[in-house]
Formats: C-alpha cells, sequence, structure tokens
C-alpha cells in the first residue's frame, strides 16, 4: 500500500496500538514482520514469496559464513549469496531487458529471438530491499558485523515496511543493532514522527503530485507542447521526482521513528549543491554511499592493483583510477534506476560530470561545510550545478528516443507560446516552494522543522493544518504512486 | 486564561495554513474555481478568468474567459463582409481538457479563413459544462438576442438531453407550450451562495467544494481494496434513448430557425432521433469522422491515454472534428453567398 493513501493510515492505525501493546520483543518483531507483509502483499501478495526466500536465503548463508573456518569457502558462500541476490534482481528486472536489446540487435542479422521475451511484473521495490541484503552480505564477509542470529529480527530488517519498497536502503550495521533491541519509542520520536509524517505528505501530495501532473501531460504529449512549455515540464519534473522521493523519504522516517526506529537521512537540500560530486551527497544519500562502499571502492581497489605506471597516455593514474570506477558505478546506477538505456545515458552524464569535475577541481576532497549565502560565486556554482542536473533529468523522464528528440527539436526550433507567461508563474511558484521549504530545512538543520517554532499552540495549529489540508486534497484527487516505487 | 491563548494562537496558525494553501493552490493552478451564480441568468463562467483545468478533468486544459464569461474571444460583430459562427453546447464545446489553441473550434476557424475568399468567418464559443437542451434554447435565445450572429451551431449528444442539475433558468412543457422556469432564484442554494460570496473566488472553498462532491464515495476511497466491490448492475448493450416532450418541441423550436445548424456526436441513437425530427435543418454530423478515427487510426476520439481513462474528445478528435466542421462550414458560406447573390441580394 502506498504511503499516500488513506488505507495506509488505517493500517498505520491499527499497528501501532497492537504493536504498543506487546511487551516481549520478539512479539513486537513478528508482528511487525506479520505487518510488513500485509503492507507489501496489498500490491500483490505473491511478491511476498520472494521476499521471503530471498530473505531465508541470505540469513542462513549469513550465518554460513560467519561460521565457515577458512576464507576459501567464506568466499565461495558470499559468491552463491550475492549471485542469489543478483539473480533475482536480473531476472525479475533486466531480463526482458536485455533480451529487447539483443533482440534489435540479432534483427540485424536476421535471427529472431522474440520467443525469449516473457511476462514478468517486476516485484515492487525489489531493487531496494536486494541492496539491503547485498549489504549485509558484505558486511558480513567483511567482518564488519556478525551474522544476524535471530530469522525474525532479520526478516524485519529486510521487510520493515516503513523501508521496504522505496528506502532509505539501511545497512544492516544500522538497523540490525536496533532490530535486536525491543524497540520502544520515546515521547520526542512519537512527535519527530508524526510532523515527518505530516511534512513528507505535504511535500509528496501538494508539491510532487501536483507538479507531476503537469509533467505527466506535457511529456505524455510532447508534440502538443510549445517550447516554453516543455521547457516548463522539464523544470516541474525536476520538482516532481525531489518533492515525491524526498517526501517519500520523510514519511518513511516518520512512520519508522513511531515504532522506535531511527533511519538515516536520504536527502539534504540536493538543489543547494554548489558541484556535482556535492549533489550526490545530498541526492538519494542512501544509494549514493550503497555505490560508493560496494561498488566504486571495490572497482578503484581492483583497478589501481593492476596499474603499476603512474602515468598512462600522460594522465595520473590516480585519475584513471577514478574516471573507470566513477564511469562504471554511474553506469550501473542509472541501470539500476531502470532497466532502459535512457536511464543509462542518464548515469553515464553523471559519471561524465564528475570526471570532468575531477579534472577542473583543485580541491581532492570536497568539504560538506555549510553554504555562504547571498555570495555570487556560490549563486552561481548553485545555478550551474543545477543547469547541469536539470539536462540530465530530461534523459531520465523521457521513455523513448523519439521523445529526446522531439524536446530537443522544440528547443531549437522555437515556437512561442501565447501561454508563456502562466508557465512561467506556475513554475516559479513549485520552484520558490522548493527553495523555501529546502531553505528552512538548511538554516533549522531539521526535516521535521515546524518543531523547531518554540510555541506549542502555533506549532501543533500548522502541523493540524497542514495534514487536514493535504488529506483533503488526498481525497478528492487521484492517488499518484511514488515514483521510486517502480525502480 | 492560558487555555484561551493556546486556542487563540492554535487558530491563528491554522488560518494561516489555509491561506497558504490558498495561495498555493491558486498559483500553481490547481483548484481554480470559475463558476459564478448570476442572479438573472444562473450560472456562468467568471469573465476574464485564465483555467486551468488539470485537476477537474482528464486532460491538461488552458483556456481565458472573455468579458462576457465564455471561452475564447468575444462575440464582435466585424460588419455585414464577416461570418459569426457561435457555437452552443455543453462541456464539448467548452473543451476544457484542452488548449483553446488545440480546441476544434480554433482548428475550424483558422481553417474556415484559409478557404474562404474575401470574407472572414469567426467561431464564438458559448460552451459550458452540463448544458442541457432545455437550458441550451435559453442560451440560444439569449445570444440571437444580444449578438445575432449569422449561423448557430449546437451540438448535441446523450449528455444534451439529461435534466438539469444547475442554478440555471430552464424551458419547461406546460401543456403545449414552453415556459421558462427562473426558480432558482429562490432557491437554498443561490441564498448560501449569496452568503458565501466573498469566498466564490477561493480556492480552499473549491477543494472543499470538491471534497463534498466526492462525499457519497468515501467508504470506498478509505478502504481501497477492502472496499466490497458493488455489483454493477446488467449493461443493456443497446439502451434504447428516447426524447421527452419537452427535448422533442425544443428541437422543433430551434429547427423553425434558419440560422440553427445541428453537430451531432458519436452517439448512434441520438444522432438518429434527432435527424427524424430535424428534417428541415442543416446538419453536421460528426459520428462517420470519429468513427473512421476510430477504425483507421486506431484512437478512441474519448480516450485519454495519460489519465487512462474514458471522456470527453481527446487532442485528435478535436483536430479532425475542426476539420470536419471547417469543411462543411466552407460548403455552407459559399453556398449561402452564391444563393443570396442569385437572388440578387447584396450585403
Amino acid at each position: 500500500m502506498a504511503f499516500n493513501s488513506f488505507i495506509f493510515f488505517i493500517f498505520l492505525g491499527l499497528v501501532i496500538p497492537v504493536f504498543y501493546a506487546f511487551s516481549k520483543k520478539s512479539s513486537k518483531n513478528l508482528f511487525l514482520v506479520f505487518a510488513s507483509y500485509v503492507f507489501y502483499g496489498y500490491w500483490d501478495w505473491r511478491f511476498c514469496s520472494l521476499l521471503a526466500f530471498s530473505t531465508i536465503v541470505d540469513f542462513f548463508l549469513g550465518k554460513l559464513m560467519h561460521s565457515a573456518i577458512n576464507d576459501k569457502k567464506r568466499r565461495i558462500i558470499f559468491i552463491i549469496s550475492l549471485f542469489s541476490d543478483l539473480g533475482i534482481l536480473g531476472f525479475f528486472k533486466y531480463f526482458n531487458f536485455f533480451i529487447d536489446s539483443f533482440q534489435s540487435l540479432s534483427a540485424q542479422f536476421g535471427v529472431n529471438i522474440d520467443f525469449l521475451h516473457t511476462c514478468i511484473i517486476i516485484p515492487i521495490g525489489i531493487s531496494f530491499y536486494t541492496f539491503k541484503n547485498i549489504s549485509y552480505t558484505i558486511e558480513v564477509y567483511q567482518k564488519k558485523i556478525p551474522a544476524a542470529n535471530n530469522l525474525v529480527d532479520y526478516a524485519l530488517f529486510v521487510s520493515f515496511f516503513p523501508v521496504m519498497v522505496a528506502g532509505p536502503i539501511e545497512r544492516a550495521s544500522n538497523l540490525l543493532p536496533q532490530l535486536s533491541k525491543k524497540l520502544i519509542p520515546s515521547s520526542s520520536q512519537i512527535k519527530e514522527g508524526i510532523a515527518l509524517i505530516a511534512m513528507g505528505l505535504f511535500r509528496k501530495v501538494m508539491i510532487g503530485d501536483t507538479a507531476g501532473r503537469y509533467v505527466d501531460h506535457i511529456f505524455g504529449d510532447l508534440e502538443t507542447y510549445k517550447s516554453i512549455e516543455v521547457i516548463s515540464g522539464l523544470v516541474l519534473f525536476s520538482v516532481q521526482i525531489y518533492a515525491d522521493f524526498s517526501g517519500y523519504s520523510h514519511i518513511a522516517r516518520g512512520t519508522a521513528k513511531l515504532f522506535g526506529v531511527e533511519i538515516m537521512r536520504n536527502f539534504e537540500q540536493p538543489y543547494f549543491s554548489r558541484n556535482i560530486a556535492e549533489f550526490w551527497k545530498r541526492w538519494h544519500i542512501s544509494l549514493s554511499s550503497w555505490f560508493m562502499n560496494y561498488l566504486f571502492l571495490p572497482i578503484a581497489y581492483s583497478i589501481s592493483r593492476k596499474l603499476t605506471k603512474l602515468r598512462y597516455f600522460s594522465i595520473k593514474a590516480d585519475y584513471l583510477v577514478y574516471s573507470l570506477a566513477v564511469m562504471a558505478t554511474f553506469l550501473l546506477c542509472g541501470l539500476w534506476h531502470g532497466a532502459a538505456w535512457t536511464f543509462v545515458i542518464w548515469g553515464g552524464m553523471h559519471g561524465v560530470y564528475l570526471v570532468l569535475y575531477k579534472l577542473f577541481s583543485k580541491k581532492s576532497n570536497i568539504p560538506f561545510k555549510k553554504i555562504q549565502f547571498p555570495n555570487i560565486k556560490t549563486i552561481f556554482n548553485i545555478l550551474t550545478t543545477n543547469i547541469l542536473v536539470l539536462f540530465t533529468w530530461l534523459f531520465f523522464r523521457c521513455t523513448s528516443w523519439h521523445s529526446i528528440r522531439l524536446f530537443f527539436s522544440k528547443i531549437i526550433y522555437w515556437e512561442d507560446s501565447e501561454y508563456a507567461l502562466w508557465f512561467i508563474k506556475t513554475t516559479a511558484t513549485f520552484v520558490i516552494l522548493v527553495f523555501i521549504t529546502d531553505l528552512i530545512e538548511y538554516t533549522t538543520g531539521r526535516h521535521d522543522f515546524i518543531l523547531s517554532i518554540k510555541s506549542k499552540p502555533f506549532r501543533y495549529g500548522l502541523l493540524t493544518g497542514l495534514f487536514m489540508l493535504t488529506l483533503l486534497f488526498m481525497f478528492q484527487s487521484k492517488i499518484s504512486p511514488f515514483l521510486y516505487l517502480k525502480f | 486564561m492560558k487555555v484561551i491563548n493556546s486556542i487563540f494562537i492554535f487558530s491563528i496558525a491554522l488560518i494561516l495554513t489555509i491561506i497558504f494553501f490558498e495561495a498555493l493552490l491558486s498559483f500553481c493552478g490547481m483548484m481554480i474555481p470559475i463558476i459564478k451564480i448570476d442572479s438573472n441568468v444562473g450560472e456562468r463562467y467568471i469573465p476574464n478568468k485564465m483555467c486551468c483545468s488539470i485537476s477537474v478533468s482528464e486532460g491538461f486544459g488552458l483556456a481565458k474567459t472573455n468579458s462576457e464569461g465564455w471561452f475564447g474571444k468575444k462575440f464582435v460583430d466585424n460588419g455585414l463582409s464577416d461570418i459569426s459562427i457561435a457555437v452552443i453546447g455543453n462541456s464539448y464545446v467548452s473543451s476544457r481538457q484542452v488548449f483553446y489553441r488545440d480546441n476544434f473550434l480554433s482548428i475550424s476557424e483558422e481553417l474556415t479563413n484559409k478557404n474562404l475568399n474575401k470574407t472572414i468567418a469567426s467561431y464564438f464559443n458559448f460552451g459550458r459544462q452540463a448544458m442541457p437542451l432545455t437550458e441550451l434554447l435559453f442560451i440560444k435565445e439569449e445570444i440571437s438576442s444580444i449578438h445575432n450572429p449569422d449561423y448557430i451551431l449546437i451540438l448535441l449528444n446523450a449528455h444534451s438531453f439529461n435534466t438539469t442539475s444547475r442554478q440555471v433558468p430552464y424551458y419547461k412543457l406546460m401543456g403545449d407550450s414552453l415556459v421558462l422556469d427562473s426558480t432558482f432564484k429562490e432557491s437554498p442554494m443561490l441564498r448560501t451562495y449569496r452568503k458565501l460570496q466573498i469566498f466564490s473566488n477561493s480556492s480552499v472553498f473549491f477543494l472543499g467544494y470538491r471534497v463534498k462532491n466526492k462525499l457519497p464515495q468515501l467508504w470506498k476511497i478509505l478502504f481501497d481494496k477492502f472496499y466490497p466491490s458493488e455489483e454493477e448492475p446488467e449493461q443493456n448493450n443497446d439502451p434504447i434513448f428516447s426524447l421527452s416532450d419537452v427535448n422533442k418541441v425544443i428541437l422543433e423550436k430551434l429547427e423553425s430557425d434558419k440560422k440553427v445548424i445541428f453537430l451531432l456526436d458519436l452517439d448512434y441513437d441520438v444522432s438518429n432521433k434527432v435527424k427524424t425530427i430535424t428534417t428541415q435543418s442543416q446538419i453536421i454530423d460528426l459520428r462517420p469522422t470519429l468513427l473512421k478515427m476510430k477504425t483507421e487510426q486506431g484512437i478512441d476520439p474519448n480516450y485519454w491515454a495519460i489519465e487512462k481513462l474514458p471522456g470527453h474528445w481527446n487532442i485528435p478528435a478535436h483536430k479532425v472534428i475542426g476539420e470536419e466542421i471547417a469543411n462543411n462550414m466552407i460548403k455552407i458560406i459559399n453556398n449561402n453567398q452564391i444563393t443570396r447573390h442569385n437572388e440578387g441580394f447584396m450585403p
């Protein structure tokens, strides 16, 4: 069930009191596993079997790996576990993509392999829980954490409903220790949880979904729209994807807090980034750090071991290692987002940006310090980064090459619109709204910034109004699924 | 005292949130109320208002109302050499699902003028949502008396024969004659509207209105999949369309006006019934064109692919309808000019 549906709030209203009524840690966790499977099975009960299968396989392989005497045996078990996780992900998410790609290639040589195309339903959230399983397996293999002893705790780590279908992709080292203790939410966690849910829902429903309606219509029929209108569509998409996903992450964190679980922050005002490297430290943090730890660093390490010289073609070996590892990581990051070449290009563009940034940047480590406002250089850097990112969103949003070509032709062969002012005003409203909310988040350092208001009645008045009006808006409009659910 | 103070501050915060939502909903074009209730002529669109219909229709439409409260340009009589064509009908005419430039009237006007010599034809939109025939006659008479257009196109489809549910004057049958019913002027709805008129432009009020209209679906929305699915009533594949007496008389009255041209939509039964009654009138039947589009291009004229919903005419349908009307109107205008010329009528 989606966070932005009434049935989710009814579900939450039933689960919370029952969870609080249990006194034992084991019963609390078992009940949460049950609730999580109900939450997941609401989409399609068949998905639950796959979730249970990958949970059981990784749990027992993790235990075997932990108790293995020699490194060779551990390595074999590790590979089996990875193969199982990636095999499931690859089959359900990428099988048809590769078949279709080979099909178009083999058709050039007159070979037809269309019979291999099968009807596969992609289970919701499969990329997210598979990545969680993989992170566990790697950390156990690297002996960073011990293997989970309790199947229920591990099943809850994989299936904990607030973060199961669209992240944040929690690391076992953070979540498992919390779940192995008795979950008792503090009063401040409950307050923060409610505030985060209200503010996340506002972001998702009032900003993300409303901007998304324009985006869907514009990108659904690009031919009909004029130049300024398609540009507005792209800007609105950048607002939509951010509001949608950060709203989701707020609700996920808020819901987890109601059960006494602390989840990592997934977004830190990414559109305030001064360069592309900083953007990836602020955008989808749980995913970018996952790729950093489990893909970029191992790739960089394995390449650097093979390079013996200091320079290759007058390029420093360090830079070469960085560039190759970044490109590989971001191409895979693109593919993770969706089984389509447009996503691969999106990832590739970010990879190129980072490689170029590294080349021209003087600092090797980009400090995550406070941004200086107002400062012309900072504003210029932020604007440049946003334009570069905006350009990549085009490849993320367009579902076909035809749409991408059409978009560019709309820009090149400029057509005036009689509604230009209306589009500018509407787009500016969304951009300003996101800017203001992010600015407040940034200055207060809190995602639940309403709680930083000192007057209690004022604070609760704002939260009540925000929550009630968002629910009213939700009631009369069509529910839009979260964008990242399909990834 | 402390409690009162807290309640006061809480209320201030609530009001501020409502003001914030008001600004947000109107600036982002999501909830823009466009209907007002005039004491004399009933529900009309608010004049000079840019309307975005993205949250209230199956498409994404943008259009501005003119100073008289109709979509598109204001009626202007440019003299005898120009041709004015008023188009009256329900939401299919106002077409809030598409940008005004993609509306069939804009397309018709452009194509008609490309093919006419010397004269300039102007199409004027007098469409408004849920306008049944009983109200349409009132609007037609109003337009004829104020503007006296050269041609009046009247769009008819199955919805045109519904009974009115709006705050409007409408015709009813008393004995054999048509009588205008203006009882809406004393309706409780109008009284409530007058009391709350100050909020008639409010987006938050409009939101509340839409929520109120959706309340009958409350349990279904709340319980989603857990809501027991209602048994669908047995569908009659071939519903017989019957014309009420009042509608029959109205059609005959409209037929008596030689300026009137009927535009018929896809509905087979409606078209047949109207054709049997209005034998003397000129008719532009859109059905063959729309069916051709469906069979040849595979595009359902009433299907909205983005929202995956059936509904009003989509953009390709507007295009073919615009072309069809333009082709017919060019013939009609040219024929009339030849007839006038042969009869020695000189404008």
